[in-house]
C-alpha cells in the first residue's frame, strides 16, 4: 500500500515539473562522466545514472558443489530530478534478468545538511549495507554485512551531518519485495557516527547504528486467523548462502547493535564492524492447544498444558548471532578522503590502483541442545534419545580472508580482483571445509 | 600516473581475469558417496567389543519371526519348524504384558495376526501393554495365517498361541508346549488366579538343533524398563552370559551349538535410546543396530544419506553395536536398500559384520553375498571364486553381507550348502502340522 502511494506521488511530481519545465531553457553539461540539464536558474536538474556490473566468479569448492560462473550481475537504469530544495531518484536493477526497485524516494533539504528523506532508501546501519555496492572496497559487502546487514526498505528518514558528526534516524515500514499476506513489519532504526579528528593526514571515526524490527509477515494462518504465527529472521551469507544460513523462524522482534570504525590515513585505510542481533522468539501453545487438545497414549493424554508443547519441542528462546569483520587498504595514486554526508570515503581519483585486506568472522550459531542426524534434542542425552527437540539455531560459521585489488580507470570504470579463503564450519556440510573464490568484476557506473 | 595507457589497462586486466580459469584442476571430486566413503571418518569397535563380535556365529541363518511365509509368525509352530529345519538364531519382537510377562509379537497391536476382534472387541487397536497374559492366551493366533496365505493353510494352525519369551527359549532348548489329546496347550498352574503360563515338555520329534535367540526391543516409550527386566529374566533362566553363575551349561552331546555358546542371545534394535539401555542393562552381549531409511533423525535419511549413515554407524559403534542390521532391497517387501557394496564397507571398516533383513528369494540370497561380482559363483560353492568384469572397486568381501534375517530359513540353507535337504513342508509334517 505505501509503495503505491510513493510512487503515485512521485509520478504526480514528475509530470508537474515536466509542465513547469518546459517554459524553462534547460543546459547540458557533463558531470562525472553522466548527463546532466540543469535549468537557467539552476534550481532544476536532472540526471540520468546506470550501472553496469560484469562479473566472473570461479569458486574452488571442497565437496558441496558451487557454481562458478559469468555473468551481468547487475545492470541498473535511473534518473534523479531537482527542484529546489526538493529532490527525487528512482534507480531500477535489471541484473540476472530479474526487475527490482532500487532507490525510489523523494528528499527535502531543509539545508545543506538537514534532510528529510521518504520512499525506498538504505536503513542507516553499519557502513558496508548503509552504501552503495559501487561505493565497496571489495567486490559485494563482507559475510558480516551480509548476514546483519539491512540495506533498503519502505520509510521515512532524517539525517543531519557537520564535518564531525552524522546522525540518521529513520522509521521503515518493511521491504519492497515482500508480497506476503500479513500485515507488514516494520522497523526503526539510527546510526551515529563522530569523527573527532578529520583533517588531511588522519581521520578517525567511530559509530554505532541500532535498529528495532519486526520481520515481515509470511502470510496468514487460516487456522488460527493470525499472521503473527511464522514470522522469520533470516540470515544468510557467504557464496550461495550455502555455509551461512540460519533461518529463525517464530520471530516476534530483532535487535540489531552495531559498531564500526573508519580511520584514514592518507593512503591508508582501516575499517571494521561488529555486528550483534538478538531475536526473540514465541509461538502461541495457547492458539495450538485449543486447536489440537490432548491425544491419548494408552496410559497417558498429551499436552495438557501450553508448556508441554515447548518441554517437548524445545524452548522457543531468544537466539544471539554476531559477526564482524576488519580490512585494511592502501592506495597507490591518491590519498584516501572523507566524505561527511555520506560518513564513508570518497571515490579514489582516476588511475589508483588500491590494495585491500580482510578478515571476517561470521557465527551464525547459537547452540544449547544435542545434534544428531539433521536435528537438535536436549543437552540431555537421555532426553534426546527420548525423542525430545530442541530449538537451536546452527546457521554455521566461518573464518574468511580476502584479498582485494582495484583499478579506478576514471571516475566511472574501475576493474576488480578479489580472492577470499573460506574456512567453514557448519553442521549441514560437515564435509566442507575450506572453500576459495576468485571473483573479478568490470564495473561501470555513470 | 596521468597518462593511461589503455591498451597496457586492458590486458593488465584480462590476465587478472584469466588467472581464474588458468589456476583451476579439477580440483575435489564431485560430492557424491563413491567418491567419499573410504574417507569419511569412522570410529572403530575396540578390541574387547571386537571379541563379543566375534561370538556371533559365522554366515549365520536367522530365521526372522520364525517364519512369515510357511507358518503364523511367532508362534510355536513356527519356532519349531525354524529349529527344526536348521536355523542358527530364532528372530522374535520383545514387549510385555501388563503384568510384566516378556512375549514375542511384533506389530503394535493383535488386530493383524489374532481374532482380537471377535473375542475382545473395541481392543483391536490397543497395544500388548494393555492386556494381560492370561487374557492374550484366549485369543487364536494362527487362524489368520491360514486366510492371510491361504497356499500354505493348514488345520493344525488353529489355535496356535501368541509365545512367550520363555517359550521360545525352551523351543530353542528342544522343547515344546505340552497338550492334551485334543490339542489344547495344558496350562501351567491352572486355577482362577491361572497368571497364563503353559506346562512345556521335551519335544519328541526334536531333530538336535539348538538355536540361539536374536530379539528385538521396541522404543523404550512403549516398553519402560524392558531392557533391564530382559536381562533379569535372562539371568535367570540361564541365557545372560554376564551371569555365569545361573548360565546354562550344555547337556551332553549339545556342546558348541549356538544355544550354549557366548553368541546365544543376541540384541538387536531401531531405537537409539533402547540401544543405549542395552548396552548399560546387558553390557557384552552381540548387538545389532538397525537401519531403516526415512526422512527423520530417528533414521538413515535418504536426503543425507552418506553423513547420516556414518553419524549412525559412529552411535553404534560409541555403543558396542557389534552388528549393522541393514534393509535390503527387492521383492516381496521392497525395502530401501541400505546394503549396498560401500555401505557395507563403511560398516566393516567399522569393525562391524551385516546381518541384512529380510531374505526371501534366492535372487536376493546372491546379490547380497556378491555372486553378481562373480559371474554368479556362490563364495559356499567355490570359496576361492574371482571377479568376473570391470567394477571400478576393489571387489572384497566387506562389500557384502555376513548373514542375514531369512523368512525361508530352508532357502537360505541350501543356499549356504547346509541343512537336511527336507523340505519346509517335510520338515513341518513332521513335526505334526
Amino acid at each position: 500500500m505505501m509503495k503505491k502511494i510513493y510512487f503515485t506521488l512521485l509520478a504526480l511530481g514528475l509530470v508537474v515539473t515536466n509542465a513547469i519545465g518546459q517554459e524553462n531553457q534547460l543546459s547540458v553539461e557533463s558531470n562525472k562522466g553522466g548527463i546532466l540539464l540543469t535549468s537557467s536558474e539552476k534550481d532544476y536538474q536532472v540526471k540520468f545514472n546506470g550501472r553496469i556490473y560484469m562479473d566472473g566468479t570461479h569458486y574452488f569448492d571442497d565437496v558441496t558443489d558451487l557454481s562458478s560462473d559469468v555473468s551481468i550481475n547487475d545492470v541498473r537504469l535511473g534518473t534523479a530530478v531537482k527542484w529546489g530544495k526538493w529532490d527525487a531518484k528512482i534507480n531500477v536493477s535489471f541484473g540476472n534478468d530479474e526487475l527490482k526497485i532500487k532507490d525510489a524516494f523523494l528528499r527535502y533539504h531543509q539545508s545543506v545538511n538537514s534532510v528529510f528523506t521518504m520512499g525506498n532508501f538504505f536503513e542507516p546501519f553499519g557502513i558496508e549495507t548503509a552504501a552503495s555496492s559501487k561505493d565497496l572496497r571489495f567486490i559485494g559487502a563482507s559475510n558480516t554485512s551480509q548476514a546483519f546487514g539491512i540495506g533498503r526498505s519502505l520509510g521515512i528518514g532524517y539525517t543531519y551531518y557537520t564535518d564531525k558528526l552524522y546522525a540518521s534516524t529513520g522509521l521503515f515500514a518493511g521491504s519492497i519485495d515482500n508480497h506476503n499476506k500479513g500485515d507488514q513489519g516494520y522497523s526503526t532504526t539510527t546510526k551515529l557516527a563522530y569523527t573527532p579528528i578529520v583533517n588531511e593526514n588522519v581521520t578517525v571515526q567511530v559509530g554505532a547504528s541500532f535498529s528495532y524490527r519486526k520481520p515481515e509477515a509470511n502470510g496468514f494462518s487460516e487456522s488460527f486467523n493470525d499472521d503473527d504465527y511464522n514470522r522469520e529472521v533470516l540470515l544468510t551469507a557467504g557464496p550461495e548462502n550455502k555455509f551461512l544460513n540460519a533461518d529463525i523462524k517464530g520471530a516476534i522482534n530483532e535487535m540489531k547493535y552495531n559498531f564500526q570504525t573508519l580511520v584514514l590515513s592518507k593512503s591508508f585505510l582501516f575499517q571494521g564492524e561488529y555486528t550483534r542481533s538478538n531475536v526473540t522468539r514465541d509461538k502461541d501453545y495457547v492458539t495450538m492447544l485449543m486447536n489440537d487438545g490432548p491425544l491419548y497414549y494408552v496410559t497417558y493424554a498429551w499436552p495438557t498444558t501450553p508448556q508441554d508443547y515447548a518441554d517437548w519441542y524445545g524452548e522457543m528462546r531468544d537466539i544471539t548471532t554476531e559477526a564482524y569483520y576488519v580490512q585494511a587498504g592502501f592506495l597507490l595514486g591518491d590519498s584516501y578522503s572523507y566524505n561527511s554526508s555520506t560518513a564513508y570515503v570518497n571515490r579514489p581519483k582516476s588511475g589508483s590502483y588500491e590494495f585491500l585486506v580482510r578478515y571476517d568472522n561470521t557465527n551464525l550459531n547459537d547452540i544449547d541442545g544435542t545434534y544428531f542426524n539433521g536435528s537438535f534434542g536436549p543437552a540431555d542425552e537421555g532426553a534426546a534419545l527420548g525423542g525430545a527437540g530442541n530449538k537451536s539455531i546452527a546457521g554455521g560459521e566461518a573464518q574468511t580472508i580476502s584479498a582485494a585489488v582495484n583499478y579506478y580507470l576514471s571516475n566511472n570504470i574501475m576493474f576488480r580482483l578479489n580472492y577470499s579463503l573460506m574456512d567453514v564450519d557448519n553442521i549441514k556440510h560437515p564435509l566442507d571445509d575450506k572453500i576459495g573464490i576468485l571473483n573479478a568484476r568490470v564495473q561501470i557506473n555513470f | 600516473m596521468n597518462k593511461l595507457n589503455f591498451k597496457k589497462a586492458l590486458a593488465g586486466a584480462l590476465v587478472l581475469l584469466s588467472l581464474g580459469f588458468v589456476g583451476c584442476e579439477n580440483d575435489t571430486a564431485d560430492y557424491n558417496p563413491f567418491n567419499y566413503y573410504q574417507e569419511i571418518p569412522l570410529l572403530e569397535l575396540s578390541a574387547e567389543a571386537q571379541a563379543v563380535r566375534d561370538y556371533v556365529k559365522s554366515d549365520a541363518v536367522i530365521a526372522h519371526r520364525g517364519s512369515t511365509f510357511w507358518a503364523p509368525e511367532e508362534t510355536e509352530a513356527a519356532f519349531r519348524w525354524a529349529r527344526n529345519m536348521g536355523a542358527d538364531y530364532l528372530e522374535i519382537d520383545l514387549q510385555r504384558t501388563k503384568d510384566g510377562f516378556l512375549l514375542a509379537l511384533h506389530d503394535n497391536n493383535l488386530r493383524r495376526t489374532s481374532n482380537i476382534e471377535s473375542i475382545l472387541p473395541g481392543k483391536e487397536d490397543l497395544p500388548v501393554s494393555a492386556f494381560t497374559l492370561a487374557e492374550l492366551r484366549a485369543l487364536d493366533a494362527g487362524s489368520w495365517f491360514n486366510v492371510a496365505v491361504p497356499e500354505n493353510a493348514r488345520a493344525s494352525f488353529e489355535n496356535q498361541k501368541i509365545c512367550t519369551l520363555e517359550e521360545v527359549l525352551k523351543i530353542a532348548q528342544g522343547y515344546r508346549i505340552k497338550r492334551d489329546v485334543n490339542g489344547e496347550p495344558v496350562k501351567l498352574n491352572d486355577g482362577p488366579a491361572w497368571e497364563g503360563l503353559y506346562e512345556m515338555e521335551i519335544d519328541p520329534q526334536d531333530n538336535g538343533n539348538r538355536p540361539g535367540i536374536y530379539a528385538e526391543t521396541k522404543e523404550p516409550y512403549l516398553f519402560g524398563g524392558m531392557e533391564q527386566d530382559l536381562a533379569d529374566f535372562l539371568t535367570e533362566k540361564g541365557w545372560n552370559i554376564n551371569s555365569p553363575a545361573t548360565l546354562a551349561v550344555a547337556p551332553a552331546g549339545d556342546e558348541g551349538k549356538v544355544a550354549y555358546t557366548n553368541g546365544r542371545f543376541i540384541l538387536q534394535s531401531f531405537s537409539r535410546e533402547s540401544i543405549v539401555k542395552l548396552e548399560q542393562s546387558l553390557p557384552g552381549v552381540p548387538k545389532c543396530m538397525l537401519l531403516w531409511l526415512d526422512e527423520s533423525a530417528g533414521y538413515v535419511r535418504p536426503s543425507n544419506t552418506l553423513e547420516s549413515l556414518a553419524e549412525f554407524i559412529n552411535f553404534s559403534v560409541e555403543n558396542n553395536c557389534h552388528i549393522a542390521g541393514p534393509s535390503i532391497a527387492g521383492k516381496p517387501n521392497k525395502y530401501d536398500d541400505l546394503s549396498k557394496p560401500w555401505m557395507n564397507e563403511m560398516y566393516h571398516r567399522a569393525g562391524m559384520i551385516v546381518h541384512a533383513y529380510s531374505f526371501d528369494t534366492e535372487d536376493q540370497l546372491r546379490k547380497y553375498n556378491g555372486d553378481y561380482f562373480y559371474g554368479g559363483e556362490s563364495r559356499f560353492d567355490n570359496p576361492n571364486r574371482e571377479v568376473s568384469g570391470d567394477f571400478n572397486y576393489d571387489v572384497n568381501k566387506n562389500m557384502f553381507i555376513d548373514g542375514g534375517f531369512t523368512n525361508l530359513t530352508d532357502l537360505s540353507l541350501k543356499y549356504y550348502n547346509r541343512g537336511t535337504g527336507k523340505t519346509a513342508q517335510e520338515v513341518l509334517n513332521e513335526l505334526g502340522y
